[in-house]
């Protein structure tokens, strides 16, 4: 607690802690000064002179937002000497202000016109100049027109902060300007179009390009709901005219949400998605109505299960869908249809092997980002935050701004790393040999918590395992001396707040063991492991049940009991059901008939072009989504899917955190979990539910969330580590990994249809190389090569990227044909796929795409 | 005086190397000597090359010693004479010899011309009497004494209290006291304390600091040494300004000798005082004098200033205590240990001790740097030291502290220099550049110059500076235009004195300081170029017309051939004539006139 001070503000006196601003102990007071280069998130500059108040005693005029109030202070916010400085200082800028606010869309929402109006300002004294400035109009995200602009720099400090850091002045003096490096456009300067600037701009100076003379401030409804991509389930708020989404914003202007948050909803609006069921006709898809695409599917399943049995129908998910849904897809799966055989995207993203960690960790598990944000000690593994999770990346740039220390678990480089205070690159999936080591290190430097381990029964076990483990194979599996690994195990042991961080689709499921372990073996047990989650509603879905061999709150299926069946009013499947996987290696056979539901396996599996043929196997297939994908191509039926902007229900994020989605646009298709009662009706299994609430409402019933395990004791997960991905040969001599990129996501289902995509090469369909193994391979940017695998090969195009070791191989989860190349080897155990790394050759030449 | 050290017997010629005598030709007079010599075979004398010594209009300067005599303005092709006649005749010439302007009696005694008799020289004490590339030079001349006594004889407190009861004040331009800022930078907190000497002189017209750093390095790095060890710091910069090649070639040297000599590093002079110093070349931004600007540009950043408090003795460079003095305050500190702080408190006004070195420049008769005791009045430097007005012309005003600084008329003339004087005037000490004007100044233009020298320096981060200064200048431009009014004039001092209390540092805070003294002194000549549309002195161009006085004028054509224009007519040995919208008021045709026939009509 830090010690109270009183001042005195305007007559009024008020407590607050030391250190606070005046600016701030003012608006406790609930006196607001005007201010222009203040934000609240962002370091004071002091810089505009708006904000200027009297001190009783002092010299001059002091600006509040860069003096701290002290005991005894006495403050006016408005004599006549404050607002006669106002008025001159905002004179002074209106005098270089074009007054253009009849056409500006700030207009109503201008900081500036504001304290203009609020002064009494009809135009300034002094002659006004047009600083005459060309509008940077040259990418379809941000307009910059630095006539408005009042050079109050919170664009340049927002961007130091949590954007590229690649804006500042430039010049002096009244020429001064903010400018990417040489004045570039910004497409061309690095800069990660994540848009704080535009949220800080008090003026028109940068607005988003998508609002441009499309409605006024006023005219803006605002609907907070949650984004649809990445697993940090940010909160944006769409503002909306005439059913139109103007522009998306974080909850308070300066939070932070990164490109395809702000950017990336336009997919939303594309002219491809699908808005009236399809029935395959003659082998085409023709437009039908729900009535009568609902006959079809409910006719042909009741014909298939009536024919094979319910296990011969399987169902499938992707998880960026609602709770509300996951939950209703696999209740029809599992009461309606009568079979366990659903799974989701979360197979090839980090389950099952993440529900052992959660369990192992519990509350260790559970991160929010200010717990990064006040860590001194973060430990990446395999974690491309920027790109992946830019959030979490943020986070982690201002826990470093804050003075943490990080080190980097990566064989490439990656935006973090470079700010890193260590970065070890070890050789390709060898991360468990380094973690291994890390433990090993730990031990030998004496820095784990024994009191705790005393209480763990396997520590023993899990000792000896490691003590079997020589530091020799280690450094020969990673390539990395034992040094690197003793300073990270001593950086991470020294730590007082210290969190490891992992990407769950990017690590394999030993990793995330030998990861638990050390947290556990330091006796972290509170917030100290944050597995990135790269779906929307990972959790969400897992927690529905939407994963064959769970059934909701991730309880295994042989663990139900009666609960399930209870309020389900069915009598259920006694078989685990089969995995994602599974259902493929079966298709033709004993899985004929399936229901896929925002989800496109066909060109996302690994080895796609057997799972196409597996899918063309099937008697009948029903799609629903939003976009006409690979496998929706294939389908029999296409049932329309509506996205996340225009759905209610819930969601959980990576920080556990249960969000509220909310429509705010009018849906171009039914909701979904609509499309599923309706369905579930004609097949006589009834749904009776009026809204998503109601849903919610049974969910609750059966699935506390968050999930609260009650033990108090943890055991070590005991690993022995292995690399789990093809060994380059002869043959096949790069390895290439799949990752994500800065403007492309996942499938690239949505970003393939938003102008995000421009920023890609290719709309990310390229594979990157290290210049020098092009070099050797005499390859050049936009290069059409022939990339080769075991499963198949395609044609595709070089991009450079130094962020790759030699002999490594990069590839955009985007990428339309990236299921071609991968490996379809599934974990015995853990029944998903494990094509972290994929053995490759590569040839110059084809048609690239 | 300080003591000059030479062998009795022996000749030596001091060659002053500063900046304004190499301009002047000292590098060739230099050569000539040594050319001479090499011809003469002559090996028993001594060339020394000194730094500046202060009377630059009169450069180069030479001085022989042991008997001091002074030759100003030699040339190469007078060195054979001075080598043949005075130092191997014994002779001295006399029409080589300094002239004083008033009595026209010919000094041949350094100590003797006025310029130097009425100075008091602490901080230029050596400057001109040693070779500043040669630290055994500055040690003969009693050179790190001060620093042995303090590193064997006071604590660091002891030191800070010496220089308290000095009551020096730091010579930058602002007089804080400077043993209370070593007494902030020493109690402040912190493993790891910096020290800064601020040699960013940047003021039109102020060179004092780069002549000491030119002519006496090592007084200043003694001066920081002793800072260091007073506060506790262990790192010192010198931030100096690039377009100081000559200062910083020397102080490089200094930091050489020093270092060799064992006087910077650890454990100096058997000490447990460590320290070292590194010099910072600025990039010549003139903000970047200003302490948190110039902490920002040491620190690789954007050079501009940031809200104070935290103070740099709190939260300095890369956000440690930090202690910023300025060059002159640092060359004072191993005076005063040395002679005690009595010695120096005797010296000056009760508020203002010590010495403060101008820079006199303008209308003067010889300009160049004058140390004087702080108290001394503006007549007596400026009437005499200097000689006065060039030319016997009327003075009309002197600019004192440059850009911040302010401008006085002669009813100032008997006001002491000191902090508290001046500022009660409007006008500043500041870092003591002093410009003096005739009648031939306007003062709406010399408004106009200084803001258009602190509009350009405006580092653009706050408003009022930003903006203000921009608007101020355009309204002064209109000014001299003709094509102001009177309401202007109003919004103009309304303008400079809310820039004056809104801007965010002390650049902006003062840049209208001289318009506000010209306004208070000079008010009538702002009001007659707005109402009348009249230059007094003939300055601003738009404002004045060149006439032919037709009886005066012979026909010659001198005035047309060098018309740049074609304004000018007339048949030959008739009167010409001047057209007046032709007419872009260059002057030519007056320089070239040989009858004087043209004059400048407001």
């Amino acid at each position: 607690m830090s010690d109270q001070v009183t001042v005195t503000i305007n007559g009024k006196e008020i407590k607050v802690p030391e250190g606070t601003l005046i600016i701030q102990a003012a608006k406790m007071a609930g006196i607001d000064i005007p201010h222009l280069c203040y934000c609240e998130c962002l370091p004071s500059t002091g810089s505009c002179r708006v904000c200027l108040v009297e001190v009783e005693g002092g010299k001059g005029l002091v600006a509040s937002c860069a003096q701290k109030v002290k005991n005894g202070m006495v403050v006016d916010t408005d004599t006549e000497k404050v607002r006669e400085a106002r008025r001159f200082v905002l004179e002074l800028i209106l005098s270089n202000h074009p007054g253009d606010c009849m056409s500006c869309d700030k207009n109503g929402a201008c900081d500036l016109q504001k304290y203009a109006y609020e002064l009494g300002i009809e135009k300034t004294s002094f002659s006004m100049k047009d600083p005459g400035y060309d509008v940077d109009r040259s990418n379809p995200f941000i307009e910059r027109n630095y006539n408005l602009c009042i050079l109050c720099g919170r664009c340049v400090r927002i961007c130091k902060q949590q954007g590229a850091d690649i804006i500042d002045f430039v010049k002096r003096g009244m020429v001064t300007k903010v400018a990417t490096p040489m004045d570039r456009p910004l497409q061309e300067s690095g800069c990660d179009f994540c848009g704080s600037c535009l949220a800080v701009c008090p003026v028109g100076a940068l607005v988003e390009v998508d609002r441009r003379f499309c409605g006024r401030e006023w005219e803006m409804k605002e609907t907070k709901t949650v984004c649809s991509y990445c697993g940090c389930g940010c909160e944006l708020v769409f503002s909306t005219v005439d059913g139109q989404i103007m522009r998306a914003t974080g909850e308070v202007s300066c939070d932070y949400i990164c490109s395809k948050g702000r950017f990336g909803w336009d997919f939303v609006e594309s002219s491809e998605r699908i808005t009236k069921p399809l029935i395959k006709k003659d082998g085409v898809l023709t437009e039908s109505t729900y009535e009568e695409a609902i006959k079809v599917v409910a006719e042909r399943l009741i014909d298939i299960k009536k024919k094979h049995g319910a296990n011969s129908i399987g169902g499938f998910m992707g998880a960026g869908n609602t709770n509300e849904v996951a939950y209703l897809f696999q209740k029809f799966l599992r009461a309606g249809i009568g079979t366990n055989n659903i799974d989701s995207s979360a197979r090839f993203l980090g389950f099952p092997a993440l529900i052992d960690l959660y369990e192992a960790l519990r509350d260790g598990a559970v991160v929010s980002m200010k717990d990064v944000e006040e860590a001194d000690v973060l430990l990446l593994v395999n974690a491309d935050l920027t790109a992946s999770y830019p959030r979490v990346g943020a986070s982690v740039k201002k826990a470093i701004l804050n003075g943490a220390k990080v080190v980097v678990i990566d064989s490439k480089k990656t935006e973090i790393s470079e700010l890193a205070d260590l970065h070890i690159e070890p050789q390709v999936d060898s991360e468990e040999f380094v973690l291994s080591g890390i433990l090993k290190e730990l031990l030998e430097e004496n820095l784990h918590d024994e009191k705790f381990t005393k209480k763990c029964k396997n520590f023993d076990e899990f000792k000896k395992s490691l003590d079997g483990l020589k530091v020799e194979t280690i450094e020969k599996e990673t390539k990395t001396s034992k040094d690197f690994l003793k300073e990270a195990a001593k950086l991470y042991g020294e730590g007082k707040k210290t969190i490891i961080l992992f990407g769950a689709e990017t690590v394999s499921s030993q990793s995330m063991g030998l990861i638990a372990d050390i947290a556990l073996l330091t006796g972290r047990t509170k917030a100290s492991v944050l597995p990135c989650l790269l779906s929307s509603n990972l959790r969400g879905t897992i927690y529905m049940g939407a994963l064959a061999g769970f059934y909701p709150g991730a309880r295994r299926a042989n663990e139900i009991g009666n609960d399930f069946k209870k309020i389900w009013e069915r009598d259920l499947p006694d078989e685990m059901g089969l995995s994602a996987m599974e259902m493929v290696e079966n298709m033709g056979s004993s899985v004929l008939g399936m229901y896929i539901v925002g989800a496109d396996p066909v060109a996302q599996f690994p080895n796609s072009s057997k799972v196409a043929k597996a899918f063309s196997s099937l008697d009948f297939l029903v799609v629903q989504d939003v976009f006409l994908t690979e496998t929706a191509k294939m389908a029999d039926v296409v049932l329309p899917g509506a996205t996340l902007a225009e759905s209610n229900g819930t969601v959980v994020n990576l920080e556990y955190q249960t969000k509220e989605v909310k429509a705010a646009l009018e849906p171009l298709a039914k909701p979904d979990w609509e499309t599923i009662a309706d369905l579930s009706e004609r097949m006589d299994y009834t749904m009776e539910y009026s809204s998503e609430k109601e849903i919610a409402k049974e969910i609750k019933s059966l699935v506390p969330i968050p999930k609260k395990i009650e033990k108090n004791t943890y055991d070590f997960i005991v690993v022995k580590p292995k690399k789990s991905g093809e060994e380059p040969d002869g043959k096949y001599p790069y390895a290439l990994i799949v990752g994500e990129t800065s403007f492309g996501f996942y499938d690239g289902q949505r970003t393939r249809n938003s102008k995000l995509s421009i920023l890609e090469l290719n709309k990310g369909n390229y594979a990157g190389f290290n210049p020098e193994d092009a070099e050797s391979l005499s390859l050049k940017e936009g290069d059409a090569v022939l990339i080769s695998s075991r499963r198949g090969k395609i044609t595709t195009s070089v991009k450079m990227l130094g962020s790759l070791p030699k002999g490594l191989l990069f590839m955009p989860s985007c990428h339309e044909e990236r299921g071609v190349l991968a490996s379809d080897n599934v974990d015995s155990k853990l029944k998903s796929p494990q094509h972290r790394l994929i053995a490759v050759s590569v040839s110059k030449g084809g048609a690239s795409k | 005086m300080g003591k000059i050290d030479v062998k009795e017997e022996q000749n030596r010629v001091f060659i002053c190397t500063g900046t304004g005598c190499i301009l002047s030709g000292a590098d060739r007079v230099n050569a000539a000597f040594k050319e001479e010599f090499k011809k003469r075979k002559i090996s028993e004398i001594d060339i020394v090359q000194t730094g500046c010594h202060g009377f630059c209009q009169q450069g180069p300067i030479i001085v022989i010693q042991p008997e001091g005599i002074f030759y100003p303005m030699v040339s190469a092709e007078n060195v054979a004479r001075i080598v043949e006649e005075h130092l191997l005749g014994g002779k001295i010439i006399d029409d080589l010899l300094y002239k004083d302007p008033s009595t026209g009696e010919k000094v041949p005694f350094y100590k003797d011309i006025n310029f130097y008799k009425k100075q008091t020289r602490i901080v230029l004490r050596n400057c001109g009497q040693i070779d500043p590339e040669e630290i055994d030079n500055y040690i003969e001349h009693g050179g790190y004494e001060a620093l042995k006594k303090v590193l064997s004889e006071m604590t660091p407190e002891e030191v800070v209290e010496e220089v308290k009861a000095s009551c020096l004040r730091g010579r930058g331009g602002a007089g804080f006291p400077t043993g209370i800022k070593w007494d902030f930078a020493r109690k402040a907190s912190g493993d790891v304390k910096y020290l800064i000497c601020n040699a960013d002189e940047g003021d039109p017209g102020a060179f004092m600091d780069r002549s000491v750093l030119e002519g006496d390095p090592h007084s200043v790095l003694e001066g920081m040494m002793i800072a260091a060890y007073a506060i506790g710091a262990s790192v010192g910069y010198i931030y100096v300004r690039a377009e100081y090649p000559l200062a910083v070639k020397r102080l490089k040297i200094a930091v050489e000798h020093v270092k060799k000599k064992g006087f910077l590093g650890k454990n100096i002079l058997g000490s447990s005082f460590n320290f070292e110093i590194k010099i910072k070349e600025g990039a010549g931004a003139f903000v970047c004098g200003e302490e948190t600007a110039l902490m920002a540009s040491i620190e690789g950043r954007r050079g501009t200033p940031r809200v104070r408090p935290p103070f740099p003795a709190q939260s300095g460079l890369w956000g440690k205590p930090t202690n910023i003095n300025n060059v002159e305050t640092l060359a004072n500190i191993a005076w005063i240990i040395i002679n005690g702080a009595n010695k120096f408190a005797a010296i000056g006004t009760e508020k203002s001790k010590g010495t403060k070195i101008f820079a006199v420049t303008g209308k003067v008769k010889n300009g160049g740097l004058v140390e004087v005791p702080m108290g001394t009045s503006l007549r007596e430097v400026i009437f005499d030291i200097c000689g006065g007005v060039k030319d016997d012309e009327e003075f009309k005003a002197v600019q004192i502290g440059g850009p911040s600084g302010g401008c006085l008329p002669a009813e100032f003339l008997d006001t002491p220099i000191d902090y508290e004087s001046l500022t009660q005037t409007g006008a500043i000490v500041g870092s003591g550049g002093m410009v003096v004007m005739d009648e031939s100044s306007c003062m709406v233009d010399l408004a106009r110059y200084f803001l258009a020298f602190t509009q350009k320096e405006s580092c653009g981060k706050c408003v009022p500076c930003r903006v203000g200064t921009k608007r101020m200048l355009e309204m002064l431009q209109r000014m001299t235009k003709g094509e102001s009014n009177e309401e202007e004039l109003v919004l103009l001092e309304n303008l400079a004195q809310d820039i004056k209390v809104s801007s965010l540092c002390g650049l902006g805070q003062t840049a209208p300081n001289p318009v506000l003294t010209m306004f208070k002194y000079f008010r009538k000549e702002f009001e007659e170029h707005v109402k009348e549309g009249r230059c007094r002195a003939g300055v601003c161009s738009e404002l004045i017309a060149y006439i032919i006085k037709e009886n005066i004028c012979k026909g010659c054509g001198v005035c047309k051939k060098h018309c740049p224009v074609g304004a000018i007519s007339g048949e030959k040995k008739q009167p010409h004539e001047i057209d007046v919208a032709k007419c872009v008021k260059c002057g030519i045709c007056m320089q070239h006139c040989p009858f004087d026939a043209i004059y400048v009509a407001e």
